[in-house]
Parts: C-alpha cells; structure tokens; sequence
C-alpha cells in the first residue's frame, strides 16, 4: 500500500467564543478577527493583509471596535474570550475614510495609475470607491519619489506605493528571494531592492511574485511584445501548464484574442506550486509568437549535398579560419537563417512526408531495424512521447528511441530501478515540509527547479535543517544550515564517509534494514573503508562536517534527499545514485511522510516521456523491452511483432552513426548538436546520416544536417499531458492555432504512421491517451476528465477524490521481491582529471533563464534581456592569479576543443573550477565536455573535464565562439 | 458558529517577522567598515551580506536609517546641517543654502542635510564630520579637524545657578534618597504607587498612559521574569530632554528606573539611547557610573 494525500491528523485544539457584529462564533485559538470575520461572511477592508502572508499590521485599514482604548487592526489580533466586535460602527469608518483619503492623497492620478490603466484591480481604489472618495485637493502633496523601469518586465511606480509590506513578504517568505526591503525613512521611505539598486540590476530573479503580491500600481508587469495588459475580465484565460521544468507549475495565460498574443500570465493553484511561478513560466512565453518559427515544410536542396553543417558556427575549424566567420553579422545568437534557409526549399505537407516515409522506409527495408533511430523529447506530451516510440518500434522493428532523459537522469533512474525497483520519485518537493533533515545534493535548484527550491527555503524557514552538499556555492547554500561545498566527483567517497559514521553511531534503523533491505552486509563492510578522516582527504570537506552531517541525518526521524544533475551526469552516476539510495535505506528514511528519495526531473515532460516508453530499454511504464511477457503485451495491444533486442541509446545511436549502423533518424524536437557532449563527434555522426528528418519550431542547429524539416507547433499550439517531477499528470490545453502551416506534432507523427502501412486513426490526444491508460499500470484510472485543473498523482486509486499518491513504498518496494535492494559503490575518480597543461575542472549546467539549447528562451524577450551572453563563472582569487577581468574575454581549451567568451567573476565557484552553461551555441560548452559515459545510466560525463583558461590577449580581432582542436 | 481549525495557530504579527534573518546586529559590523575606510563601499557591504548571510536589503535597511552612515567618500570634511523639525523651524533651510554657498566651490567641504544629532538644544544644530556643534563654530570645528582634531565635542551643561529646579537633592550624598527609602522599607510600594498616582503623571510617549497605574499592573501581574525598560530615544518631534536628562541629572534617570524595578518586582533594566540619531552614541556612560554600585 501506499500513502495518500490526507489532511493532517487532528490535534487537540483549544477554542475561544467571541461575538463579531453580533454573530456568537467559536474559532480556534489563534484565529484573527479578520479571518474569524471572513468565515462568518463578514468582509472587513483590507490592505496589507494578503491571506497568502503572514499578517504585519502596517496599514490599519482593517481596524475593528472592540471596545477597547484604541481600535485594533483585526487582521493581526487574534479573537480573545467574550471579545464583542464591532466591524462597521461609524467610527470606524471614518478612520478608514481618512486613512484612505491620506493614502490617496499621494497616488498617482488614476487615468495614470499603472494598475488602474491595466488590469484595472488596484485595490486602494477600489477601496476609496467604496468610501466615495474621488480627487483630493486639499490635502499637502508630499515630493515624488520616482519610477524605476530597469526591469525588462517589470516597472515600479514608488508614488504608487503604500508601503503594505505585501511585496518583501512575497519574495521573502513565498519565493525566498530577499531582495526587497525599504530604504529611508519619514516620508521619502520607499521600497529598495538590495542596497537601494535599480530592480533590474539587482539580485532580483524577476519572479515576478511581488508584482502578484502588490494591492496598488507600484509593481506591475509591463507589456511584452506590444500586447497590452487589459483588465481579465476583457481577456480570454487558458489554465495550463508552465512548458519549461520539470517543477510543473500550473498557470493561466490571459489570452488577447484581438491581438493575438498572451497579455499576461498568472500562477495558478495546485497542490505543488500553489500559485507560485518563476520567471521562465511568468514571463518566458512569447518564443511561440516568435517570427522565426518554422510554417512551412523544408526539403534540402540538391545543390546543397553532400551534407554538413551550414553556418559558420556549426562548421568546423577548417571552415572558420580563414576569416569567413561572422561576415558582419554580430557573434553569438542563433542559428543564422539567413545563412541555413537558402539550402532549403519549401515543400508541400504531402511532398515532405512522402519522401520522409519513402526514404526511411527504404533504409530500413534495405538495413533493417539496425538502420533507424528515432530521438523524441521530454518537451512533447506524454501523447507525443507515446505515438512517436510506437511508430520506430511498430514501423521500424527497432528499440532505437531515446530522448534527453539520457543526457540529465539516466543513471539515477538507472540506480533506482536497481534499488527500490521504480525510477520515479517516492515523494513530492512540497513532502519537505514534513521532513526534519533534507539533503539537497548536486542540483543548483534556485536556478533549475525554481519553484520547487522555494518549497525548501520555505521549509528552513519552519525548522526543517538543510544540508545542501555541491561544489558550487549556489543559492541554496545561503539557505543551507550545512553547506557542504566538495570536490567535483566526490559524492561516492562523501557518502561512504558519512553512512560510516551513521554506522559507528549505531545510528541505523535495525528493524527497517531487517525488514525491508537486502544486502546491508555488504554495504556496511564497503562504507567501514571510509572513515570520515579517508573522505574528508578525497572530498576536501573536512571531517567534522562530514561527523556532523552524520549525526543529524542519523538522528532525524524524517529525511528526505533531493538530487539533480551533479549527481547522475558523471561516469559515476549510476555509484552516487546508489549511496543516496543507501544513505535513505539504512536510516529507514523511505516510505514515510517527509522522507524518500526525488531525483529533481529537467524537462517539463521527463518523467512523462520516459513513462510513456520513450527510451530504448523500456516499453510504456518501465516494462523491460527484453522481457518476453512484456513484449508480448505489447505485440497483442499494437497488433504487430517487436523486436526482441533492447535499442541504443543517445550517445550510442551517435556511435553507431560513425560506425555505419544507423543510417536514417527521426528527430523530434530534439537538438543533440547542443547538448550532447563532444559536439566535434555529433557534428561527424550527422554529417554522415543518410537521411535525418528534423521536427521542430525553430530552426536548430541540428536541423543544419537535416534532408527534411518539417514544422510542427509549440507547446502553446496543442492539448496533451504532461507529467511533472512530482508524478503529477497535468493536462496542457491549446492557447493559440499553430502558425502558417505549422502541424501538431501528434499529427505529424500519425501522418508518417500512415504512411509506412500504419493503420493509424487518432482523432485527438485523448484517444490516445485513452489507448496509453490501460498499458501503463501506474497511470490506471486517470483520464482527462478526472485529471481536472489540478492535474494528479499517480498512482492514484480515486482520481476522482483524492489527490494521489505522495509517498510510495510506505511497505514494499517495487522490486520483486519488494525489498530495497542496497549496492556499495567504491569512489572512482574523474576520468579526465586535471593536469599541468589544464588545470581547470570545469562544469557546466543552467542558467536560471535559460532552458537547454536556448531555442526557446533565448527567443523570449524577457529571458534574453536577463541573461543575454555567454559567460565562464571564475573564483575571483583564480581571476586574479589568471589575470582575468569581469566582463572580459576569456579562451577556455580542453583537449576536445576551445571556446571564447566573457569572464564572469563569482564568489559562487570554488577555486580551481570553472562553471559555464550550456545554453550558448555561439560558445557551446559542450564543445569542451568529455563524452565518457556512466556504464550502467549510460549517462556522459557533462560536470567533469579538464581545462585550462587564459585571457584572450588579443581582444579587438576575436568574437566570441567555440571551434575544435 | 464554529469554525473549523484549518488554519495553524501561530502568533501572527510583527513579532513573527522581527528577527526573520538569524545572527547578531548588522550595527557594529557596519560601524567597524566605516571605521576601517572611512565610508561603506559596496564591495565591503556585499562581503558582509555575503559572510553573514544576510540579505543586502537589511543593510540598506540600516545604513538608509541612520544618517551616520556614509554611502560616498567623503570629500574632505563633512558638514552636516540639521533639517529636522526644531532647526527647521530655526531656519535651517536657509542656513544650509548659505553653507553650500560658502563652501560650495572648494571641493574639501562637503554641505549635507541630515536628520536630527539629538542636538536641539543649538537649532539649527550642525555636524563637522559627525562632531555636533553650532552653525557659527563651524569654521572653527573645520579648523580643528585640519589640526587633526578628533575630539567629540564636549556635552553642553544648561543647568541654571541654582541647579534643577525637578531635582529635590541639593548635596551629592543625598542623592537615591527615596531609592533607599524604598530598599530599607521606611516606604512600601503600595505607598510609591499611590503616590504616582494622586500626583497624576502621566507618560508623554503618545498614549498618556498614568505611571502609577501602569506600576501597579504590573506589580500585580504574574510573571517569572519582567523587564523595565527606560525610554531614552529622544524621539518626540520638537523635543529635546532625554540627553539632557542622562548627561546632567542621570541619578534621577536611573533612581527612576531601579524604583520602578523594585516596585513592580523586575529583575532586569535596561536603557536605550538616542539611536535614531546616531547608532551608540553614548552621551552619558561616564556620569551614570557613578552610581554603579547599585546597579
Ligand atoms: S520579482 Fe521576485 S525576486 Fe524580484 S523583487 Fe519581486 S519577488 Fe523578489
Ligand atoms: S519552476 Fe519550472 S515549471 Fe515552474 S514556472 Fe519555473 S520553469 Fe515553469
Ligand atoms: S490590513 Fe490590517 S493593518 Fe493593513
Ligand atoms: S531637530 Fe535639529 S538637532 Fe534635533
């Protein structure tokens, strides 16, 4: 069995009576007037009381009679015995009618009034409305204190502003952002991010919480391209899902029909993200709306084969060196279509799709399953995912499907399987509220699971301790009661320390490893070779700390360890997976609330995708392709025969590519030139394709090597479910019509289908769904009707009541045998560790705005104006020591390639490493990365290679860029 | 009705939010920068966040508070003028134009507006690089500091001939008369409350609150532990006592406070000082000393 979401047990609760405008209520102790007032249908006026914070007190626009000496701001005085409340006497209303005359007074005028002239809802109008208040002219206007329109999307109106308070709880206590507070004092008093600094050079992360938060003009959001932000009322509101990370956060787009476009985007509540947003999902939208997006389908022209790369930045060396590079456009960016579009002519659907099945149907006949591979996407829906494995494995006989899963958590889920027998998560990001201890390890989730992250702040705020264990001092560490700042590639050696120690303390749980594991011997006889003094030695964290974190993960009785890409992608992957399985098993920390295991999922739709089949080991639900009963299950349910061979995965289908086995691939909204590792081998393998078809949105850089492209929609553009990190199941609905003659991609795939001899007939993604439901064991009883606006859980037994399930394994495991199944890892180091020549470690991850390739952020106007270049985060002593200065160019060189691009000096990194996101293609970071692989996840190793960086000496005559060497 | 407890019991309020960010006062940290360079620069401030883990806005907070604290270098000498309601209301306006005048061109002195020094007793008070005085002893306070003159300037004493007219001790030695009186049970606590409230004082911090009857609620209050606090915050606008009070007749401040301690049965005193003016600043530490041995 498993648990379900249930209210928390009730606990005596001690009461109070009191009467509110003569109504005999009785509320729990600790109750505010205001809140008691509200539950009996009494509205008192407020201002800076805001349900969703705590309450301060700072406007007394709420001030009740209770007979007392003054009168009491009710939504901060808790309700008192024998109180006798008075909402509404004359008195008191008068005070709020010169409150609001005083506050009024310093308004802006309000056919001005930046709230007013927008979405209409300010609310100190609305409450001087009530008060008949029109213009005050009577009263001493004090001196303005200004706009600040630094923000790209977000514009501060000071005069607008009450000081309520409201904004600084909202990025304090939702978002755990700190970056509002107030400056001055007396009347020039006005809200200040960090020292009094522009918005938009501040630490703000635009979030975008503090503009929800705020009752009056002073925070708004600001159009973005051109569409005006209008009242709700005039807009139409779509209730979606944020396309972007794995967190899932439920939003609705105000849609303006008129003009087309998205005015504006709000968080939307659900049991996960609870209203919350962070700036991809509030203001990351309008890449849809971009003019280059794809609306006609691409056949490569004949004058443009052989094939290969078709812009400067793509091609190799040879190519670049002679000066032809740039030609007057500016670095950087995207791909060029100017340079890419003439190779291509536009075709008819019919013509395109003809010739995609014509000529992979004509590999295949001729190289059998062995010719073809097929890479989805985490982007597309679960209905995507599921169409697009069943086409390569029905059409083609092959198990060659894969997607990016591979490339983030391919070796957690890999460990997992093996240990708890079930590669999702046992328990929510929002679980942390029940735990004591969390460990957050290798996952910068400020920046990549946004939401998510401000869940855990939130927790430290009410007690729960966080050990955040990463080598670089992201801003989780400032949120962390233990930062636990360790080498690169470490984890093994740091775990082995640290259930060592557990050991030694006797601090494990007899009875659950008795019970509900296998193997603890041996683990236990691994671990006693790591003494905290041997890991402190190879991990450079020293042993107190490492005693430490023992102690409290030991002693805690619920703990739960959150983890992201610094621990799978390494050649160790699968081994660092399995000591957090390990440190989770041997304490009894699975299977209770606040406890378990949740590796954080990239992609909006990386739990779905993989879910719905789209990796080569795996038919739907994780049932093995080289099982004969599931193989079985399947032919009867697709009505074909299936290939019996387990497939290949990304990095092994790029092999096979060079090695003359795979001939023919269908790409599907994936852009391997970008994010695989070693993009001198990828640029080779696709080179070398005999027919790649591309289906994307925009053109990639992967679509350089395409023969056909075809157009297909954005996330924007189509109906489907995704399932979120949580396993929550979210239906996505369609904002717009796809552009030009751009497809949905669910079709596209049915029309290839048909085209190979399919007998496909979908009408609509929930037919497919329907057709996936009884396939997929955990995903039994949802359907789109059940799945409502919140979406849910699985498993989940009453989708119809419940929620779902938030902790699994509560009495088994998944395995077979349902026990957790521990494995010792012994600590290997990097594979390429760093030398004389490069004695830099680098590291490579995300941006807070950035996602992936930068297809689509970099393509949202508020996103690239964030974060517009490329950078290499330096420890400032390393800077020093390198002669390198902020802001400068700097060439960073491995043995697999060089990049140039802009120093960044960051207190975050720590000495002897470099950090360089991956989202740039103009200094494509993984041109450097090493493509060794985890031999069990498969995974490359993207956060680990040697490398060296100089200044670039000369720099008039260099552009930012990557080539190979 | 009853309604249902859904929502937690928690004390809501201000208090809730007060010390939201862990760690020890921000003030002397800043103090020491100051100190140290002789202004804040930003890369100090954003260290100290750093270090601290505080955010930048707590600082921003304190250093926008206190006019003491200096986001600039300093361009030479600082004078500062006090813009608050008393020297306002002597012309200060006026003043700091002239001063800018004078001093505008010669880029050593810099002219600024500050809040009050808790020097109303000088309106329009002035500060030679924090060191208060009157607007006509700048040129001289200029001049001392070129000698290199860091003296504080010295507390001005206003006590007319014949001493105060509210102190009833005329020698030294009799002072803390009624506080022995108390101690030495020749008057009981009752009488004390008594007292204070056929006299009809009343506290002037706004509420006008009588003292004897807050003396009495509070010595009638259960409690393990209570507190007397003494306001020293020279915080009323257009007033000016409270450095006055601790820097001439002080025995009378903390008799005040001790007899308050006894009567309601408070275990701990303390006093605050004139922080809105300039963080801790101490105007009378030497003077209170003199009665240490009763503290
Ligand atoms: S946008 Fe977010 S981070 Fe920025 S000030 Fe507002 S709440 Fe804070
Ligand atoms: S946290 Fe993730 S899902 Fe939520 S708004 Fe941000 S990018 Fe979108
Ligand atoms: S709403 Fe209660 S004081 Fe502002
Ligand atoms: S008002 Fe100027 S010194 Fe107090």
């Amino acid at each position: 069995m498993t648990q379900t979401n249930h209210a928390p047990a009730d606990t005596e609760q001690r009461t109070v009576s009191l009467t509110i405008d003569g109504r005999e209520l009785t509320v729990p102790e600790g109750t505010t007037i205001w809140q008691a007032a509200k539950e009996a249908g009494i509205e008192i006026p407020a201002l800076c009381h805001d349900e969703r914070y705590d309450p301060v007190g700072v406007c007394r626009m709420c001030v009740v009679d209770t007979g007392g000496r003054t009168f009491p701001a009710s939504c901060i005085r808790p309700c008192e015995s024998g109180m006798e409340v008075a909402t509404s006497t004359p008195e008191v209303e008068r005070s709020r009618a010169v409150l609001t005359e005083l506050l009024l007074a310093d308004q802006p005028p309000r056919e001005e009034d930046p709230k007013q002239t927008t979405t209409a809802d300010n609310e100190l109008i609305e409450v001087a409305d009530n008060y008949d208040i029109a213009t005050i002219d009577d009263l001493f206007k004090g001196p303005g204190r200004g706009t600040d329109t630094s923000n790209p999307v977000i514009a501060v109106d000071h005069d607008s502003c009450i000081l309520c308070d409201r904004c600084v709880r909202a990025c304090d206590d939702v978002q755990g952002n700190d970056v509002i507070g107030r400056s001055g004092k007396g009347y020039s008093t006005r809200i200040a991010f960090d020292l009094n600094d522009p918005m938009g050079e501040s630490s703000c992360v635009t979030c975008g919480e503090c503009v929800s938060a705020c009752p009056t003009g002073a925070l708004t959001n600001k159009p973005i391209n051109n569409i005006p932000i209008r009242p709700r009322s005039e807009l139409d509101a779509v209730d979606t899902v944020c396309p972007y990370c794995g967190v899932g956060c439920a939003l609705t787009y105000y849609v303006d029909r008129e003009r087309g476009g998205i005015s504006f985007a709000e968080g939307r509540n659900q049991p996960g993200n609870q209203g919350r947003l962070c700036v991809k999902g509030r203001y990351g939208w309008d890449y849809a709306a971009s003019p280059q997006r794809l609306t006609a389908p691409l056949i490569r022209v004949d004058s443009s084969y052989p094939k290969g790369p078709l812009s400067a930045d793509v091609k190799d060396e040879a190519q670049q060196s002679n000066g032809k590079r740039g030609r007057g456009r500016k670095p950087g960016g995207l791909v060029p279509y100017e340079e890419v579009l003439p190779h291509f002519r536009e075709a008819t659907w019919d013509e395109a799709l003809d010739l995609v099945a014509r000529r992979l149907g004509g590999i295949f006949a001729e190289s059998g399953p062995e010719g073809i591979a097929g890479f989805g996407s985490a982007k597309c829906s679960n209905e995507e995912a599921y169409l697009f494995q069943k086409l390569i494995r029905t059409a083609f006989r092959t198990n060659n499907v894969d997607h990016c899963t591979r490339l983030c958590h391919a070796s957690s889920v890999a460990a997992l399987f093996e240990g708890v027998g079930s590669g999702a998560v046992s328990t929510t990001y929002g679980d942390i509220t029940n735990a004591d201890v969390a460990i957050i390890t290798g996952s910068n989730a400020t920046a990549n699971h946004p939401v998510a992250s401000s869940f855990f702040k939130q927790a430290r705020r009410n007690g729960t301790k966080i050990i955040y264990v990463d080598p670089r001092s992201g801003t989780v560490a400032d949120h962390a009661d233990i930062f636990c700042q360790l080498k690169p590639g470490t984890d093994v050696a740091l775990y082995n320390g640290i259930m060592h120690e557990v050991i030694r303390l006797g601090l494990v749980d007899r009875d659950f490893l008795a019970s509900r594991t296998t193997n603890y011997e041996e683990l236990a006889r691994t671990v006693e070779a790591y003494p905290p003094e041997l890991a402190a030695q190879i991990t450079g964290v020293d042993a107190d700390t490492i005693r430490e974190i023992a102690r409290l993960w030991g002693e805690a009785n619920a703990g739960v360890i959150y983890w992201g890409m610094g621990i799978s992608q390494h050649t160790t992957g699968t081994d660092n997976a399995r000591c957090l399985i390990a440190m989770c098993s041997i304490t009894g920390n699975v299977g209770r609330p606040g406890t378990g295991l949740h590796p954080l999922r990239g992609q909006n739709n990386v739990q779905g995708a993989s879910d719905a089949g789209l990796i080569p080991m795996f038919y739907p639900n994780y049932q093995s392709a080289g099982d004969e009963k599931a193989r079985v299950l399947f032919e009867e349910a697709w009505g074909t025969e299936l290939n019996p061979e387990k497939g290949l995965t990304v990095t092994e289908i790029i092999k096979s590519i060079l090695d003359g086995g795979v001939r023919g691939m269908y790409m599907l909204g994936e852009n391997p030139f970008l994010s695989d590792p070693n993009i001198n081998k990828v640029r080779k393998a696709l080179s070398q394709l005999d027919f790649l078809v591309v289906q994307d949105i925009f053109l990639t850089e992967t679509a350089e090597f395409a023969d056909v492209i075809l157009p297909a929609s954005s996330y924007l553009e189509k109906d489907g479910t995704y399932t979120n990190t949580d396993r929550r199941v979210q239906r996505g609905r369609k904002v717009f019509d796809p552009p030009g003659d751009a497809r949905v991609d669910w079709e596209i795939v049915q029309e290839i289908a048909q085209r190979l001899g399919l007998d496909w007939n979908y009408r609509s993604p929930q037919e497919v769904f329907d057709e996936m439901v009884p396939l997929m064991p955990d995903y039994a009883n949802l359907s789109y009707d059940n799945l409502g606006s919140e979406g849910k859980l699985y498993p989940n037994p009453d989708p119809e009541h419940t929620d779902g399930t938030v902790v699994l394994f509560d009495d088994r495991f998944n395995t077979a045998d349902g026990l957790a199944h521990l494995v010792p890892a012994e600590w290997l180091p990097g594979k390429e560790l760093p030398s004389e020549e490069y004695p830099y470690v680098l590291n490579t991850g995300r941006l807070l705005e950035h996602w992936h390739t930068g297809s689509m952020t970099r393509r949202s106007f508020a996103l690239d104006s964030i974060a517009p270049r490329a950078e290499a985060y330096v420890h400032p002593e390393d800077a020093d020591e390198l002669g390198l200065k902020d802001g400068e160019l700097a060439r960073v060189t491995s043995r697999r390639g060089e990049i140039v691009l802009n120093v960044k000096i960051s207190h975050r990194e720590a000495r002897g490493n470099i950090f360089i996101p991956f989202h740039f293609r103009e200094a494509a970071a993984n041109l450097l990365t090493i493509d060794e692989i985890d031999p069990m996840g498969k995974i490359p190793e993207f956060k680990f290679c040697a490398v060296r960086i100089a200044p670039v000496a000369d720099r008039v005559s260099t552009t930012v860029g990557g080539s190979a060497s | 009705m009853t309604l249902e407890a859904h929502h937690q019991a928690k004390v809501p309020g201000v208090e809730a939010r007060a010390g939201k960010f862990r760690g020890p006062s921000l003030i002397p940290m800043l103090m020491a920068i100051q100190e140290r360079c002789g202004w804040l620069p930003r890369e100090e401030l954003e260290a100290l966040a750093r270090e601290q883990r505080r955010p930048l806005y707590e600082i921003e907070g304190l250093i926008s508070f206190y006019p003491h604290f200096r986001t600039e270098p300093p361009q030479g000498a600082t004078v500062g003028l006090c813009h608050d309601l008393a020297c306002w209301l002597k012309g200060s306006e006026e003043r700091i134009a002239q001063l800018r005048e004078r001093y505008g061109d010669t880029g050593d002195v810099e002219i600024t507006g500050i809040s009050c020094p808790g020097r109303c007793d000088i309106a329009p008070a002035a500060t030679v690089d924090d060191r208060p005085g009157r607007v006509e002893e700048i040129p001289a306070l200029l001049e001392a500091r070129r000698g290199g003159s860091r003296e504080p300037g010295p507390t001005v004493a206003y006590g007319p001939e014949g001493g105060w007219p509210n102190d009833p001790y005329e020698r030294v030695e009799h002072r803390y008369g009624a506080l022995r009186a108390l101690l030495s049970g020749e008057i009981t606590p009752e009488q004390v409350i008594d007292n204070l409230q056929r006299s009809g004082l009343r506290g002037m911090g706004g509420a006008g609150f009588p003292t004897g009857r807050k003396w009495e609620l509070v010595r009638t209050t259960e409690g393990s532990l209570k507190y007397a606090i003494c306001n020293a915050d020279e915080s009323e606008p257009g007033t000016f006592k409270d450095r006055q009070l601790l820097a001439e007749q002080a025995h009378l401040v903390l008799e005040g406070l001790l007899m308050g301690m006894v009567v309601t049965g408070a275990r701990r005193g303390g006093s605050s000082s004139a922080t809105s003016t300039a963080p801790r600043r101490p105007c009378c530490t030497p003077r209170s000393s003199t009665c240490g041995s009763w503290g």
